[in-house]
């Protein structure tokens, strides 16, 4: 066995043996399906998590998610020992574990070496809002329980969500012998699914032009945080620190357009691979199915384009092309409802509602949304206010380092303009149609979203929020395309695409430079940087030993806008977090009165959740003065550095509420 | 030369960048090195000891045996004054981790505090409740250190050493945030050298 084979087997093992069991799996099986079904090297990763993740998936939808952990890692390692001796009889061994060994999957290896190294010095830990809402928690949750969050109770909210990321997590957590579960394996299986994107990226320099693979994946790295700062900014940024699913989404939905566009073959092997990564994409949130669907629209156009032999098993010419386009709207269709029929069966809940303010379903929301687009007559006063605030965010709104939303489709279209200008005259219609109906999608994209805010959203609709975040996944995608085009171009040798690669990637870079000053770093990233959440993690570790498992619990914190709520939700997972209570006092009324109404209402509330116990983060003067007689300990005392969990006993009519445990939790 | 620099082989570009980036930052602490002490010795950068109370305090008040109690989440310490500035080191006990401990800075009459002028605050290795602010050497006209991100934070100050005297060494300083840029950055600047090395090749056919 000469050296390459040797390096590879050596990596594999060492990735292994560092913790990092989930990524050499997907290598293992990457290299299997470079060796025995010449994907090429640089989509065969991102195509190998993807078919491993929908596996996961698909076990943990009959609550087998520990059977499937283990059984994809053995198809891996099947798969990978299969390539092996298949290889080593016909002599080639060698020559495919250096065919695979490109500049990318070794860039691949190294970065994620180099991230799991850094969090193992940083240890960083969930700090974002949603992470404890959603993201964070459904993953803490998965992973303790061995099975998705549908098959149990829980405090978290959006079971709704699909569990494509927290599947993603607990493979990467029990590949990795993880025996609790770890904050940053989950930022790392994050960041792995993000770097094969990044990966797929350079396959149009796995045969020649290698020089540029490098240069490829410095662009896609620098994208991210191109996306993730907007501007100049007070704190550590959290990109590749993140549970958000943006970036997941963005990369998934790009790579499924990779896999197909970058594919030899585009017929059954380009096909098969971008329904498998829509499938992952249409299993990571409810928005995964619109680009789904927006990703087979341009895919489908491209092959229209394609003046090359199509094939689709054992299809040929147009109709192949329609039954490809089929496979993949049907493989998102399919996920679609499969996930509602599961919803059906466990949680009897319809997921095709959104709920939200106007309480309508998915289709209600389409046909009222395309209603009051068309006919301005029937526009509400939201629907009017919305879409004036949608189009002017579009040139105001900064979205990324570049600016604007507009800021962002010049320099997209200047990439396409330079890839259409450089590109064979017989790819020309293939470029063109690749920027044509990506911007087709961008419209529908954002006419989605202008529909969400009006029937979804409530009066957050009106600023938008989180609007950045929610476009920064199609223009994330967008760029990724336009790079990728582009390169098809630069492969050919030519020398101003090339050059246009490169000023790209330091126009990126150069913006990066401008805003992420040293100690908005991911690797400036210290205790200090998670410090509201280590002030949160104090007071749970102080307060565990009074804490039992079945106490069903309602959290104070004076001040709260909800942020510190979902902190303990996800501290506390293995206990029921009830809602907030909220009462407000009546001006016309005495304290005194105002204390028995409020009292009366959070008694009735307390029975209606069965509350057992009451913890207090953060004491305040309302706390004491309306609640404050039922406290055997003073509620009010409780601060920064200390907290109460006390026992509600109840009684004839009425409660007390007796402390069990309280004080400084700081040393 | 030019066909040196055609003929250099991947490893060897990726070897140039990573010294190239080490002699940039060798040269880089040089130059503070003699630019600073330059400055000492014409007595423009001097060593100053300050305490809490030498600055204008906002969202302050007493706490018990000196110590100060933030009252809002952004606590400022704003002193002005003409001066150069390279460094300024202070020991800090508070009673929850502080968050991000930054420093704003001015050089321009009637400029605001920005990000654009900003430095965070380091731990000083092995000193226990030390931290530093570390920056080029240069004229400011005033500062504003915001020492933690909560409200309620007991903190006991010691002093405000500016300027304080630095070995050689301690221009030298390398820690794990050096490390790990200079991967990246050797990284980037490789794959940019290999992409100029192309052209070259390319051109002169």
């Amino acid at each position: 066995m000469k050296k390459s084979a040797v390096l590879l087997f050596a990596v594999l093992a060492a990735m292994r043996f560092f913790g990092l069991g989930g990524a050499a799996c997907v290598l293992a099986a990457a290299f299997a399906l470079y060796a025995l079904a010449d994907i090429k090297p640089s989509t065969a990763p991102f195509v190998a998590l993807t078919v491993l993740l929908n596996i996961n998936i698909l076990f943990s939808l009959f609550n087998m998610l520990k059977v499937g952990v283990y059984a994809s890692a053995g198809l891996s390692a099947a798969l990978f020992a299969a390539a092996v001796v298949k290889n080593a009889k016909d002599g080639r061994l060698d020559k495919k574990a250096e065919g695979f060994l490109t500049p990318s999957v070794l860039f691949l290896i190294g970065a994620s070496a180099l991230l799991r190294r850094f969090f193992a010095v940083s240890q960083p830990v969930f700090s974002q809002w949603d992470e404890f809402s959603f993201w964070g928690i459904a993953a803490k949750l998965t992973f303790n329980h061995n099975a998705i969050y549908t098959y149990y109770k829980s405090s978290m909210l959006g079971v709704s969500i699909p569990p494509a990321l927290p599947v993603l997590v607990y493979m990467f957590e029990k590949l990795g012998f993880c025996a609790v579960f770890s904050e940053r394996q989950a930022f790392f299986a994050y960041d792995f699914l993000i770097l094969c994107g990044v990966t797929a990226m350079s396959r149009a320099f796995d045969a020649g032009e290698r020089h540029l693979s490098r240069l490829v994946s410095v662009f896609g790295v620098a994208v991210v945080f191109f996306f993730a700062n907007t501007g100049y900014s007070d704190y550590v940024s959290r990109a590749f620190m993140s549970a958000y699913s943006d970036f997941p989404m963005a990369f998934l939905f790009a790579g499924a357009l990779r896999v197909y566009i970058l594919q030899k073959d585009k017929g059954t092997a380009g096909t098969l691979c971008a329904a498998s990564a829509i499938v992952a994409l249409t299993f990571t949130k409810d928005m995964g199915f619109a680009l789904s669907c927006i990703a087979a629209f341009i895919l489908f156009f491209d092959s229209v384009f394609d003046k090359n032999e199509y094939r689709l098993f054992k299809i040929k010419g147009v109709w192949a092309k329609i039954l490809s386009a089929a496979v993949m709207l049907c493989a998102s269709l399919g996920t679609f409802m499969g996930w509602s029929a599961h919803l059906a069966k466990t949680l009897s809940a319809n997921r095709t509602d959104f709920g939200g303010e106007a309480g309508m379903s998915m289709f209600g929301m389409l046909i009222s949304g395309v209603k009051e687009l068309l006919i301005p007559s029937a526009r509400s006063e939201k629907f009017t206010a919305v879409t004036a605030n949608m189009i002017s965010a579009f040139f105001d709104r900064r979205v990324c380092a570049v600016g604007s939303g507009l800021a962002v489709c010049v320099f997209i279209a200047a990439i396409f303009a330079v890839a259409f200008l450089t590109a064979k005259k017989q790819n020309r219609r293939g470029v063109a149609s690749a920027f044509v109906t990506s911007a087709v999608g961008f419209v529908g994209y954002y006419v989605f979203h202008l529909f969400l805010y009006v029937y979804v959203f409530r009066d957050e609709a009106y600023t938008l929020a989180s609007y950045e975040r929610y476009m920064s996944i199609y223009y994330l995608a967008w760029l990724c395309l336009a790079f990728v085009v582009l390169t098809l171009s630069a492969k050919e040798g030519k020398v101003l695409p090339q050059t246009a690669c490169l000023f790209a990637t330091a126009f990126v870079l150069f913006l990066f430079a401008r805003y992420v000053k040293e100690g908005n770093m991911l690797f400036s990233a210290d205790k200090n940087t998670f410090s509201a959440r280590y002030n949160i993690t104090q007071k749970t570790d102080y307060l565990k030993d009074a804490i039992e498992k079945d106490d069903v619990i309602w959290v104070y914190s004076g001040g709260d806008s909800g942020g510190k709520w979902f902190i303990y939700c996800y501290e506390l997972s293995d206990n029921y977090i009830v809602p907030d209570f909220f009462a407000a006092a009546d001006g016309g009324l005495t304290d005194e009165e105002n204390a028995e109404k409020i009292q009366a209402e959070m008694l009735e509330y307390f029975k209606k959740y069965n509350v057992t116990n009451v913890l207090v983060d953060f004491g305040s003067a309302e706390l004491q003065t309306y609640m404050g007689d039922l406290f055997d300990a003073d509620p009010g005392e409780w601060g920064l550095v200390s907290a109460g969990y006390y026992k509600v006993n109840y009684t004839d009519g009425g409660m007390t509420v007796n402390l069990l445990k309280g004080g400084t939790v700081i040393d | 030369m030019i066909d040196r620099f055609k003929k250099m082989s991947g490893r060897a570009i990726v070897c140039f960048s990573a010294l190239f980036l080490i002699a940039v930052f060798l040269i880089g602490c040089t130059f503070s090195l003699v630019y600073e002490s330059a400055l000492r010795k014409r007595g423009k950068l001097t060593q100053t000891v300050y305490t809490f109370s030498d600055f204008e305090a906002y969202s302050f008040k007493d706490g018990e045996n000196g110590a100060v109690i933030t009252t809002d989440n952004d606590p400022q310490m704003i002193l002005e004054g003409e001066r150069y500035l390279t460094n300024i080191r202070f020991h800090m006990d508070y009673t929850v981790f502080p968050g991000e401990i930054t420093m704003y800075y001015t050089v321009k009459e009637g400029q605001g505090f920005s990000e654009r002028k900003r430095v965070w605050a380091k731990h000083v290795r092995g000193e226990d409740g030390y931290y530093e602010f570390d920056l080029p050497a240069k004229k400011v006209l005033s500062i504003r250190i915001d020492p933690t991100m909560y409200a309620g934070n007991e903190l006991s100050f010691g002093d405000f050493v500016f300027n304080g005297e630095k070995s050689a060494a301690d221009y030298y300083r390398v820690g794990y945030t050096h490390v790990y840029l200079l991967i990246v950055y050797t990284v980037i600047l490789s794959a940019c050298i290999r992409f100029v090395q192309e052209l070259f090749i390319k051109f002169t056919k």
